[in-house]
């Protein structure tokens, strides 16, 4: 049994000890998930350097070097995404591409090709599809003492990458996203977490929505009238949250 | 009229102008107390009929005394007019962009009083969105027809791109949608004006937009005039708008172009500029219009049957662009991947990003032949049809990255 923390350096870790000694990885905690395997003697993906085991590897024929540069980096970023994205067989999956990109090579993992590969690059490609969706949707309220405060609608772990993302964009005002469970706040380049319910009357009623309203309709070219489209790049779970999710519904439904 | 009123009229007077792409390199202005631009576009939102919504796209005036017959701001219609004073609307974009409803602001305008005072009044609004609020984000500015040297440089200076549009391919085209308009004097010269500008500052772009159907001309007509912008004027991207007719303009009996002929002009654009097409590479009719039918780079492949099928593993990058269904990315995916894999099966190549059902006819993977071979030794209409009926109802203005 080979035990990693959920962090791409001991899940690269943990698959080539796992190549060495023919044995299954598994996140730390979660060993019952193994079964009988779990009897196994144990060893910590996180007590070894991977740049050890890269040279353990090449011993026994597989040459791991690449691990070490540039395509390293980049299975370590689709790892890192893949780790944020919400799904019950999240570890398993990524277990999987970061031994298909031993076997086959980073480009093939990489690039999507392996059948296990092109889930690992879609499901990368869904967390920053979240961040930058959530870039243009997420809609600001500003409050008195010059925060902004949103409420987003989000399927993966993304608040904090949402939140950096926006940083540049108001460097003079506090950020505040408002999750299910907590605020969390960006301040100074420093990330916090607060109760929810002290931002909550913000969203409420912002009289600028009327405003947005009023644009929105003034953009649309009646005889290009294309509701799949619409379908397409708005999706209906976001409808209920956007304000112009009741007039694509209107539209729509006439 | 209260600001709500004025932003219907001149939010309506603004939508048929097209402007898909906020990409910018840097800011224009350092250390910014709001806004900052994006090396990708964001949408914002879209229209009912799927358009992107990234900018706060608005007139400072519909008030014009152009003349242009397709035109619903031309000065003979009897429509409510109003203007944004420059102050008031450059704290309204900052409104909308507060609460992040923009990416940035594409500033037109109908022209009052005269081109000069009117290019003075948009520049205006941008120099108080870079100064008096310093806005570090994307500025888009509308250039008038016949804009002096100095307010192209005063616009060029505070924006990050500027477009003036062409609307018509030619002078003779134009001659049919404005007496008022002149295609050498305010149009090329002014073009050319702004080459001069974006030559030398790397912070700047310019597009255009023609408009499409209105003046009879043809796709070749549209397509040699973007493709001599590009190459000689530095043109970033053309935008094309299928005319739409309007109630009480002199074009207000003409039928409205399809929708698929601008579909089909963007997709020859895009072969032109990102997919190394030649313009006699495109296949035109003998009236010089594409085949509405036909995506362009099928077209191009049905017409050079001798050039295909070509072997996935062996084909340059160069030649991969030529295989309908298969695009920049997933040449460039196909190329990385084969530096350590031979492709074996279709499945693979459907994972690498290939549209298979276009593909497969064009391509041979390590020597086997998956396509319909008849498509290329005697191609009948209703299989090659079959092929084009996935991917070309994309909306093509909304595609970033311009």
């Amino acid at each position: 049994m080979i035990l990693c923390s959920p962090r791409p350096v001991s899940i690269i870790n943990a698959i080539m000890l796992a190549e060495i000694y023919n044995d299954l990885p598994c996140f730390k905690g979660e060993e019952q998930s193994l079964g009988l395997f779990g009897y196994t003697s144990a060893h910590d993906a996180d007590n070894i350097t991977t740049q050890t085991l890269v040279t353990r590897l090449a011993e026994t024929g597989v040459q791991a070097g690449w691990l070490l540069a540039s395509p390293g980096k980049t299975l370590t970023r689709h790892i890192a995404a893949n780790l944020r994205y919400n799904a019950p067989d999240q570890p398993a999956l990524i277990f999987g591409a970061v031994e298909e990109a031993l076997r086959h090579g980073y480009n093939y993992s990489l690039n999507g090709i392996g059948s296990i590969s092109r889930i690992f690059l879609q499901r990368y490609r869904a967390v920053y599809h979240e961040v930058h969706r959530m870039l243009g949707f997420i809609r600001f309220h500003p409050t008195p003492d010059g925060s902004l405060v949103a409420q987003p609608k989000l399927f993966h772990h993304t608040a904090d990458l949402i939140l950096r993302q926006f940083a540049p964009r108001y460097p003079g005002n506090r950020l505040v996203l408002l999750l299910s469970n907590e605020a969390l706040i960006l301040d100074n380049g420093k990330l916090l977490s607060a109760p929810p319910e002290n931002f909550l009357s913000y969203i409420q009623n912002d009289p600028f929505n009327e405003t947005w309203e009023k644009y929105y309709q003034s953009q649309y070219i009646a005889s290009r009238k294309n509701s799949a489209l619409a379908q397409r790049v708005i999706p209906k779970k976001y409808w209920s949250w956007l304000a112009e999710g009741r007039i694509l519904n209107n539209i729509a439904q006439n | 009229m209260d600001t709500l009123d004025k932003l219907k009229i001149l939010g309506e007077g603004a939508k048929y102008d097209v402007c898909a792409s906020t990409a910018a390199r840097s800011s224009k202005i350092r250390n910014p107390a709001i806004g900052n631009t994006s090396p990708s576009g964001i949408c914002h939102s879209f229209t009912p009929d799927g358009r992107c919504i990234s900018l706060f796209k608005v007139l400072l005036t519909n008030y014009c005394e152009k003349d242009c017959s397709y035109c619903p701001n031309q000065l003979n219609r009897d429509v409510p007019r109003s203007r944004f004073q420059a102050e008031e609307l450059a704290k309204l974009f900052i409104e909308f962009y507060r609460r992040n409803y923009v990416e940035g602001l594409f500033l037109s305008s109908g022209i009052m009083h005269s081109t000069s005072s009117t290019m003075n009044e948009i520049i205006k609004v941008a120099e108080l969105l870079r100064h008096h609020y310093q806005f570090g984000g994307y500025i888009h500015l509308k250039v008038l027809p016949g804009a002096s040297a100095s307010e192209v440089q005063a616009a060029a200076a505070v924006a990050d791109r500027i477009s003036l549009n062409m609307e018509a391919p030619s002078a003779a085209h134009l001659a049919k949608l404005s007496r008022a308009k002149q295609y050498g004097a305010e149009l090329l010269n002014t073009m050319a004006t702004i080459s001069t500008h974006v030559r030398r500052h790397q912070d700047i772009t310019h597009t255009t937009q023609y408009i499409i159907g209105a003046a009879q001309e043809s796709d070749q007509d549209i397509l040699t005039s973007a493709n001599d912008l590009y190459h000689s004027y530095n043109l970033k991207r053309a935008y094309f708008s299928a005319f739409q007719p309007v109630a009480n303009t002199p074009l207000s009996h003409l039928s409205a172009t399809p929708l698929i002929r601008e579909n089909r002009l963007y997709q020859s654009d895009f072969l032109l500029r990102l997919y190394g097409f030649h313009l006699n590479e495109l296949v035109f009719d003998t009236t010089g219009n594409l085949d509405p039918t036909l995506d362009p780079k099928l077209a191009y492949a049905l017409h050079h049957p001798e050039l295909f099928p070509l072997d996935i593993n062996i084909v340059s990058y160069q030649q991969l662009l030529k295989v309908p269904g298969i695009g920049p990315r997933s040449a460039a995916r196909i190329v990385q991947v084969r530096r350590d894999h031979r492709f074996n099966d279709p499945r693979e190549l459907k994972n690498a990003g290939v549209v298979i059902k276009r593909a497969l006819s064009f391509l041979t993977i390590n020597g086997h032949y998956f396509g319909n071979r008849r498509l290329l030794d005697a191609p009948r209409r209703h299989s090659y049809e079959q092929l084009t009926l996935w991917g070309d109802t994309r909306d093509l203005t909304t595609i970033t990255g311009g």
